[in-house]
Order: structure tokens, then C-alpha cells, then sequence
């Protein structure tokens, strides 16, 4: 068993090195490729229209005002901008984690699958959030000082490779969860809690694409010339997505436990326990196969 | 009971809430500037302001002087590298009137500046579009797709006209809640053109 994780670990090392950069891949003034008809069709109700409204609107407020703050910083240091500028990015990084994408399928299914704590719930969302930030931070840094320039074009050429690496990442998993379940002997609420070493694989295959938000930042700070604390931005905006990711997990774990409580597995609740497990482990392979048909 | 509730939330927390992609990264506020000859329209002017993050983006990949300004060259490598792939996503432009529509295909006389600390993109969308005398309603959405860009019409002046003289034009701009993109979670702002001949 530990010879296979040894296996599996420098893999994801390798995956986690030649990340040169999904972040702006979907951009589609560089790369984008998706021809995607307007879905006329599908109209969902006002009220979710008018959140998806304000949520866009809130971060089009935010980042006007972050920008702004960034450069009264540049031209005098002025420690309340500063303050403020954090307390933004970290809202910032809370609303950006509601919208799709940031790992909230994977993860919510994943906990539908398997035992598990709040306190997992918490860790798996924090170092989703944490991998994020670093991938973009590392990998505009690099970008930044082996080539100077052109790094959101760079980043294009890269954004397809890491795209399909890590939704290929996500139908293994999926997979695995699947078999897990199927094979698995012991009745859940006996087996054991996640270990922190399959939570961080989890973390790493869904956290590997670059956050576009923290990328964008990183960017903009160094067109201000304030390289630091674009660094430092983007990790305060990966606390704000962790909130947002965590408090999606819980809520998952909390409701599995609320409807399937700790008594014994039999009968109907078993049945019901096992097709929700199982579900969780579709849902994982169907959405990493549904992010590989986009990205191949 | 409380478990059943419980469990119709849980496909709310599960469901993907459409792809990986987008939610906006990009905001830009556009512009629109009818131009209209004899016969009807010819077409649009369309104008991109973008936020200062990824104005900021652009500015440094592209203007390789840092002279602040575009020279022809690089105004030709933003076409290249930062513009033409729109063309998979319909240069975000959508056009239809009464018996036809633009098909995305094709635009010209692109040009990247710089305006205070913002970027601006301005292209010309070929469209014909004949006034009879009976006139004509003309709806214009700018939206993207995918999301990744919000797009708005700007507050101050978003619909100008070129050639104007002898039609009157009533233009409002308005939220188009019958058409969605991005799964069905978003609507455009639509521009709604009247355009009729003044002369009769």
C-alpha cells in the first residue's frame, strides 16, 4: 500500500512541476475554443439570475476598488489602504469561490462517498485553497522572471496540458472512490477517518490549476511594482475561497450525517447509505470526464 | 422529515453549477456607435473599456517600449495573440433585426489604445441592415458566452450614431431576461434600436 502511494506521490510532484499554468486558459480573447452556442433554452428563474447578477456586479465593485487601493499604496504608503485592500481581496476571494470551478463538486462528493469529519471538511477546503494560490504564485513568478514578458500568452500554451493533466487526475479518483465503495468491507460508520495524505492528493489534483483571480492579481501588483504584496494578496484571497470551499464541504459532510445519523447500517438505510456513496463517486467521474472532453 | 429535507439539499451542493470555467475574471464596459448611410445601416462600431487588472495584463505582455502607447506593430500582435480567437466566441457581438442577423463571422479596422490607465479595443462590425419606410427595430447584445468577461454597457454615452441625419433613432438599453448564456444563469443587457426615415 505505501509503495503504491510512493508511486503515485512523484507523479503528482512531476504534475505539480510542469505546471506552467491553466490560470488564464479559459480566456478567450487568447485560447479559448468552445463555440458555444447561447443556450436559449435553459432560462433558469429570475431570483438566481438576479444572484448571479449581483455576485458579478459585487466582484466588478471589488475589483474596481481593489485596483484603485493598489495604486494609493504605490504612490504613498498608506497603511489603512493597505488594511483595506486585504480585507477586500479576502471578500474578493470568498465571493469568486461561490461561482463554479475552485473544487467544490469534487470535494462536496467526495465526503458523499466516505466517513468523515468537519475538521476533514475544513482541511480538505483550505489546502484546495492554499494549492490554488501557490500554483499561481509560483507559476507567475517563474513565468515572470525566466521570460520577462508575454506571460498571458505564455500561460495559453501551457493551460491545455495541466487542464487535462488534472481532470484526468479527478476520473482516477473517481474511480478509485468507486471501487473502494464497491469492494469495501467494513460498514461505514466503522471505517476509518481520511487520512491527511489522501485528502492532500485530492487537494492537489483538483488545487493544481491556477487560480485565474490570484493570477490576475499577481499581475496587476506587478504592473504597480508591488511584487509583495501581490504575494501576499494572493494568499489572503486563498483564505477567502477556503471559507467558501470548507463551508461547501461541511455542509455535505453535516447533511450525510444529519439524514443517515451513527446507527447501525441495515436493511433500507444501508441501501440508501450505499447509493449515496456510490453516487458521490459518479458524480466525481463524471465531472472529471465532462472537464477532459473540455479540455482535450 | 427534517432527514428528507435534508436530503433534497444535498444535489443544491452537489450540482455543478456549470463548467470549471469562467464566472467573470474580466470586466469591460462597451460602447456602441450605429453607423448608418442612404440605404440603412452599415454597421457598428464597437468599443471595449476594460478593468484596470487585465488592462494592466495587456499592457505589459504587449507594450514591449513601455511607452505607454501602442505602436501599429503592437497593435498588430494584441490582433494576433489577444483579439482574433474571438472569433470562436462571436466577438462577443450579437445583432438581429427583422428578417436576419449578424453571423459573427467577420469584422475589420481592429485597434488597441490606451486611455488613462485603461485598455480599449474598437472594431468595426460590418452588418447591412436596409430602412424601409416602415422602419425597423434592431437589437444589439454584447455578452460573453462563457463568462469569463462581464460585460456591461457603459454608463456614459453607450450608444452613439454616425450618419444619422434623416432618421430618427430612439435607442434604449435594457436587461433582455429571455435570452440566457452561461447555463441559463445570466442575461445580457440588450440595446434596442427604433430607426425609422424622418422624410417619409
Amino acid at each position: 500500500m505505501d509503495r503504491r502511494r510512493l508511486i503515485i506521490l512523484p507523479v503528482f510532484i512531476v504534475l505539480l512541476l510542469c505546471v506552467a499554468a491553466a490560470a488564464l486558459g479559459d480566456n478567450p480573447f487568447m485560447g479559448g475554443t468552445a463555440v458555444e452556442k447561447s443556450k436559449r433554452g435553459l432560462n433558469y428563474p429570475l431570483f438566481v439570475k438576479r444572484f448571479m447578477r449581483k455576485i458579478g456586479l459585487l466582484q466588478r465593485n471589488l475589483n474596481e476598488r481593489m485596483t484603485s487601493l493598489g495604486k494609493e499604496i504605490k504612490t504613498k504608503e498608506n497603511p489603512r489602504a493597505a488594511f483595506m485592500l486585504f480585507a477586500l481581496v479576502f471578500a474578493y476571494g470568498v465571493v469568486h469561490a461561490l461561482g463554479p470551478g475552485h473544487g467544490k463538486t469534487v470535494s462536496g462528493s467526495y465526503f458523499l462517498t466516505r466517513r468523515a469529519t468537519v475538521k476533514n471538511g475544513i482541511i480538505l477546503g483550505s489546502v484546495i485553497a492554499l494549492i490554488h494560490a501557490v500554483s499561481a504564485v509560483s507559476v507567475v513568478l517563474v513565468l515572470y522572471f525566466i521570460l520577462k514578458k508575454g506571460i498571458g500568452v505564455s500561460m495559453e500554451h501551457y493551460s491545455r496540458v495541466v487542464k487535462i493533466i488534472s481532470a484526468g487526475a479527478i476520473v482516477l479518483i473517481g474511480l478509485f472512490l468507486f471501487a473502494r465503495r464497491i469492494l469495501k468491507k467494513v460498514p461505514s460508520e466503522r471505517e476509518s477517518l481520511p487520512r491527511d495524505r489522501s485528502i492532500l492528493l485530492i487537494a492537489l489534483a483538483v488545487g493544481i490549476v491556477p487560480c485565474p483571480g490570484a493570477v490576475l492579481i499577481l499581475l496587476f501588483s506587478m504592473s504597480m511594482d508591488i511584487i509583495g504584496y501581490g504575494v501576499l494578496l494572493a494568499f489572503v484571497m486563498s483564505l477567502g475561497m477556503a471559507l467558501t470551499i470548507s463551508v461547501t464541504c461541511c455542509a455535505v459532510i453535516t447533511a450525510k450525517k444529519g439524514i443517515f445519523g451513527s446507527g447501525e447500517e441495515r436493511g433500507v438505510r444501508r441501501t440508501a447509505l450505499f447509493s449515496v456513496e456510490i453516487t458521490g463517486a459518479v458524480i466525481v467521474v463524471l465531472f472529471g470526464t465532462f472537464l477532459l472532453a473540455g479540455a482535450v | 422529515m427534517k432527514r428528507f429535507l435534508l436530503l433534497l439539499l444535498l444535489p443544491f451542493f452537489l450540482l455543478t453549477r456549470g463548467e470549471l470555467k469562467a464566472h467573470p475574471h474580466v470586466f469591460l464596459d462597451t460602447r456602441v456607435t450605429v453607423v448608418l448611410d442612404s440605404e440603412g445601416v452599415t454597421g457598428f462600431w464597437i468599443e471595449w473599456e476594460f478593468d484596470e487588472m487585465f488592462s494592466a495584463m495587456i499592457i505589459q505582455d504587449f507594450d514591449e517600449d513601455y511607452d505607454f502607447s501602442f505602436s501599429p506593430a503592437e497593435i498588430a500582435n494584441i490582433e494576433k495573440n489577444a483579439f482574433s480567437n474571438l472569433k470562436n466566441f462571436h466577438y462577443f457581438t450579437y445583432v438581429s433585426w427583422k428578417g436576419g442577423e449578424y453571423t459573427g463571422k467577420k469584422i475589420r479596422d481592429f485597434s488597441a489604445s490606451i486611455r488613462g490607465d485603461t485598455l480599449v479595443y474598437r472594431f468595426f462590425v460590418p452588418c447591412r441592415i436596409g430602412i424601409d419606410d416602415t422602419g425597423m427595430v434592431i437589437k444589439v447584445w454584447i455578452y460573453d458566452d462563457s463568462y469569463y468577461c462581464d460585460v456591461g454597457f457603459a454608463e456614459e454615452e453607450p450608444a452613439a450614431f454616425e450618419g444619422e441625419k434623416g432618421y430618427g433613432i430612439e435607442a434604449v438599453i435594457a436587461r433582455d431576461e429571455r435570452i440566457t448564456y452561461y447555463f441559463g444563469q445570466v442575461s445580457p443587457q440588450v440595446l434596442r434600436l427604433s430607426v425609422r426615415r424622418n422624410d417619409g
